[in-house]
């Protein structure tokens, strides 16, 4: 394979507070490849999104603060640019699209003019020229006849739709890496599997590498290439998709995927969850971060940190019991 | 914009003050044309203290200027200063308010703390020894207001876009690479360019009351014809030892109608502008007040913001 677009390596962002700083990204490390969906999977709160905002450098500071680590979009530092280097990179290398569609777009201007907006910002063209572009856009994305929906405000678009404008802004400069923080949560679900169509094929066409965040197992299972699992600020588990999913050996990553209702359950089970929360990110557990909530924890977890160990076929593992699979 | 225009002249509150305001200017601008004598010209002056009368319809003042033309000349004082200074005010606060808010840090520092020294320092003694040091001239009024007007509107225009700058709208055009003088100008300008507005016209009204009463403290321009300076005048030429009301009610009519049109108009194009706040009746209005002296309605909130009221 050759050399990933996108690599981070030992990420650690905190949250300053006045008790002290939160982990919210501690060591994470990660690679995405050109044409490439990496999806990172994890529970609310365990640093997927602090990841994302920190690779893209829009992380609110203060409170957030990216402490050390490197991310390297084709061998380029981003952490090292200054901030007007790092404009040009934002939306022209690397883009990101958002969770919420319906508050993501300024209610003021049209949409049209926001996707022209995103042209301008890194294209040295007319006003004319980006309005045309922006329409050519907006019609690749998918949005019929674009050149009068370009006239329309957010107000007057549904959730999918207000998405596919957030995607056109995001492609305006054909980027190299497109992060996706749960694209798709706010919209319903045929929407959603048209969405996740539409980022499967611009990715093909542009020859792009997705970072999609996710806690959705279905959504990884039908576009993920390999799966990165987070727990607690850290990475426990990357691999394909197709093996993570069929045989996970860390014990979070099986109970995530337990938790997941399936079809031919009997009627009258119990959905199967994880006993617990997930620890405070203010002061951690020493040990593994799992360990008080994992049903195989020895002494040795709650005292030794484990750390994210290949375990062959591409696949790295954070577990002390890491080489006992069921 | 038509459409702003037609809303503000069907509110009741608003046509009101569409329509003194207009009359204010219009009498303003074509004041040579409508007042019967040049209140500049030391030529055109009739007996002194003479009361109203035929030949002058508001009689005379201590030294024969005709009062009329005196009150139709003082509104040019009166607008140029409000408005300029509402203008100026507005200006200068949006930019420094926009700024510390959005980029933080050192500059949000230094402009919040020059607002703290601002808001304690007494106006009313300041602008007087300002008025002393530097010249009565009218636009230096102009100035010296601005420089002590501009730290309410900064400070309320920092809080908005406090909130603003981490609406998702704001990320997203920063995630697409927008540099920060652009989103400040496209997104955080255009968010709070209502409340500005509605600012400004109140700023202008509070303005033109504290002009009158620097004015009527003998601070004003001794050459400008104002109706703080005739009040002013009168005071100083003993109006009421002689029973001269045409000297005190006129000039002090005009500060009040011109003020409360101002006021009106502001108001409603807050209402207009921003369909959250709710149409209230003056009824119901005058009852939240009141609830709120007594102590009942504390949780409604403090006065409306207005970059005149700390000056004033």
């Amino acid at each position: 394979m050759d050399e990933p677009t996108l690599v981070v390596e030992d990420l650690v962002t905190w949250y300053l507070t006045e008790r002290g700083p939160i982990h919210a990204v501690d060591g994470v490390s990660l690679a995405v490849q050109r044409g490439e969906t990496l999806a990172l999977v994890g529970e609310s709160g365990c640093g997927k999104s602090a990841t994302a905002l920190s690779i893209m450098r829009l992380i609110p500071s203060p409170p957030g603060l990216i402490v050390s680590g490197r991310v390297l979009l084709e061998g380029r530092n981003l952490l090292e640019l200054s901030e007007p280097d790092m404009c040009k990179v934002r939306g022209g290398d690397i883009s990101m699209i958002f969770q919420e569609p319906m508050t993501s777009l300024n209610p003021v201007y049209t949409v049209g003019f926001q996707v022209a907006e995103a042209i301008l910002v890194h294209h040295k063209v007319s006003e004319r020229e980006a309005d045309k572009e922006a329409v050519e856009l907006l019609d690749r994305v998918g949005i019929a006849s674009p050149a009068r929906r370009a006239k329309d405000y957010p107000h007057q678009m549904s959730g999918g739709m207000r998405q596919r404008v957030m995607i056109a802004m995001a492609l305006a400069a054909n980027p190299k890496v497109l992060i996706a923080d749960e694209p798709t949560t706010a919209l319903d679900v045929t929407i959603q599997s048209q969405i996740l169509d539409l980022i499967r094929q611009l990715q093909q066409e542009l020859n792009m590498g997705v970072l999609l965040i996710t806690h959705d197992f279905g959504i990884v299972a039908e576009v993920a290439d390999r799966v990165a699992v987070m727990y607690a600020g850290q990475i426990v588990e990357e691999g394909s998709t197709g093996a993570l999913l069929e045989c996970p050996t860390h014990p979070y990553t099986r109970g995530l995927i337990s938790s997941v209702p399936k079809m031919d359950d009997p009627t009258g089970t119990m959905l199967y969850s994880i006993e617990g929360a997930s620890p405070n990110l203010l002061d951690p557990p020493t040990g593994c971060r799992f360990a008080p909530r994992c049903g195989e924890a020895r002494t040795e977890c709650r005292e030794c940190r484990p750390e994210l160990e290949s375990t062959g076929d591409g696949r790295r593992v954070r577990c002390l019991g890491g080489g006992d699979r069921r | 914009m038509h459409d702003i225009a037609s809303r503000l002249w069907r509110h009741p509150r608003g046509r009101v003050g569409i329509i003194i305001t207009a009359a204010v200017i219009i009498i303003a601008i074509a004041a040579p044309w409508i007042a019967p004598y040049d209140p500049y010209d030391i030529g055109q002056r009739g007996p002194r203290r003479l009361p109203p009368g035929p030949g002058h319809p508001l009689g005379t003042d201590a030294q024969g200027k005709d009062i009329l033309s005196k009150l139709i000349y003082g509104a040019r004082v009166s607008l140029i200063v409000g408005i300029t200074t509402g203008v100026c005010v507005t200006v200068l606060g949006a930019l420094l308010g926009i700024v510390a808010g959005y980029l933080g840090g050192f500059a949000d520092t230094l402009i919040m703390r020059t607002c703290d020294i601002l808001f304690v320092v007494p106006g009313l003694p300041l602008m007087i020894l300002l008025a002393n040091y530097m010249g009565t001239k009218f636009y230096m009024i102009i100035v010296i207001f601005t420089m002590l007007g501009w730290a309410g509107v900064a400070r309320m225009i920092r809080s908005q876009v406090l909130s603003l700058k981490s609406r998702d709208f704001v990320v997203a055009s920063r995630s697409v690479g927008a540099r920060p003088g652009h989103i400040m100008r496209e997104h955080i300008l255009v968010s709070v360019s209502p409340l500005l507005i509605v600012n400004g016209v109140l700023s202008a009204a509070g303005v033109m009351v504290a002009e009158a009463g620097l004015s009527f403290l003998g601070f004003g321009d001794p050459t400008a014809v104002s109706w703080g300076k005739m009040l002013y005048e009168a005071q100083s030429g003993h109006a009421l030892l002689f029973g001269a009301w045409w000297w005190v009610i006129p000039p002090g009519l005009a500060i009040f109608i011109t003020v409360f049109g101002f006021m009106m108009f502001g108001y409603a194009l807050e209402e207009v502008l921003n369909p959250h706040i709710p149409r209230q009746s003056a009824y119901s209005k005058l009852r939240k007040r009141m609830a709120r002296y007594a102590g009942i309605g504390k949780q409604a909130g403090i006065g409306r913001p207005g970059g005149g009221e700390s000056i004033g």
